[in-house]
């Protein structure tokens, strides 16, 4: 089923003309929205589990690294999550990935208001990060 | 100056008879508050730079480790960041010092609800991470996984109002 805080994310958008599309899983509904940024491209998950307002909102897979790279990755995203506000930098140990993380509260008036500003935040903070990281993964 | 935000939070708080105090620097003013667990004490600011709405929320000093076990504790912190919502802890490795950071949105219209929401959440967090963070960071080093489990969040919630009422006046 599609929840609230899914069905109003996507009228949001409607309004504002962004490309995106609407997932239903079993227990999960999400709006996903592809942007273009100067340095890469990513999907961004405005994710619902029932019918309140706390939307988690996820960029996966930001970047990948090597297993040899981990020490130097905690240490970048720890200084990533420190320079960026509204960002939560997460390392995927399994996945050895970087992801970016954001939630909506439940007490959030306008959360098709909340997502377009984070819409609007994500990206450039993705981009000014996704150098920072390539840095630590193949510099030397 | 007191920007609006700032005493926006400060009605909210006191009205919920929660204690707390106004503070103004050149650039900013916030609300300082405390909150008092059994083995934590939990300072917090909610700093606004203007008469927007993006109050940034900052437990300046959650935790301390030594230097040696830097690499455990960004380990640990990224662990923490993972599981729980809403917030992150940060590392300043040259202090080595542990924060925990949340950010309002620019947009939002409920202000006081929204704070107070974090009031309640951020001292209930701490208090669950604060006891496995301390191992890593002075114990044996080890991670807890128990440490980090989010299965009694709502209780721990509920918790966290009768919790709040042994904040301690910051003047």
């Amino acid at each position: 089923m599609i929840y609230q805080a899914t069905q109003a994310i996507a009228d949001r958008f409607e309004e504002e003309n962004y490309k995106f599309r609407i997932s239903e899983e079993e227990n999960t509904s999400r709006v996903i929205a592809g942007v273009t940024c100067d340095n890469t491209t990513i999907d961004i998950h405005f994710i619902s589990s029932d019918d309140d307002n706390d939307v988690s909102v996820r960029v996966f897979r930001l970047v990948r690294f090597p297993e040899d790279k981990l020490d130097t990755i905690l240490r970048v995203v720890n200084a990533l999550n420190r320079q960026f506000r509204f960002a939560r930098f997460i390392v995927d140990e399994d996945d050895r990935s970087v992801d970016i993380h954001h939630d909506i509260q439940s007490c959030t008036q306008d959360v098709g208001e909340a997502a377009v500003e984070m819409f609007c935040r994500l990206p450039n903070i993705a981009d000014d990060a996704f150098p920072q990281l390539m840095k630590a993964i193949w510099g030397n | 100056m007191v920007f609006e935000p700032t005493q926006t939070i400060y009605d909210a708080l006191q009205e919920r008879e929660f204690k707390c105090v106004i503070r103004e620097r050149d650039d900013c003013s916030y609300v300082e508050t405390a909150v008092n667990f059994e083995a934590l004490r939990v300072e917090m600011r909610f700093i606004s730079y203007d008469d927007e709405h993006d109050v940034a929320v900052r437990v300046r000093e959650f935790a301390t480790f030594p230097e040696e076990r830097t690499d455990a504790v960004l380990e640990a912190v990224n662990r923490i960041n993972a599981t729980y919502r809403m917030i992150k802890l940060t590392v300043d490795t040259a202090r080595c010092i542990v924060g925990i950071h949340a950010d309002l949105p620019l947009c939002e219209e409920n202000l006081a609800e929204t704070a107070v929401e974090l009031f309640r959440f951020i001292p209930s967090i701490g208090n669950r991470v604060y006891p496995g963070l301390m191992r890593v960071a002075w114990g044996d080093g080890t991670l807890d996984e128990e440490s980090f489990d989010t299965k009694s969040d709502e209780a721990s919630d509920e918790e966290s109002d009768e919790d709040s009422d042994a904040n301690e006046d910051t003047e």
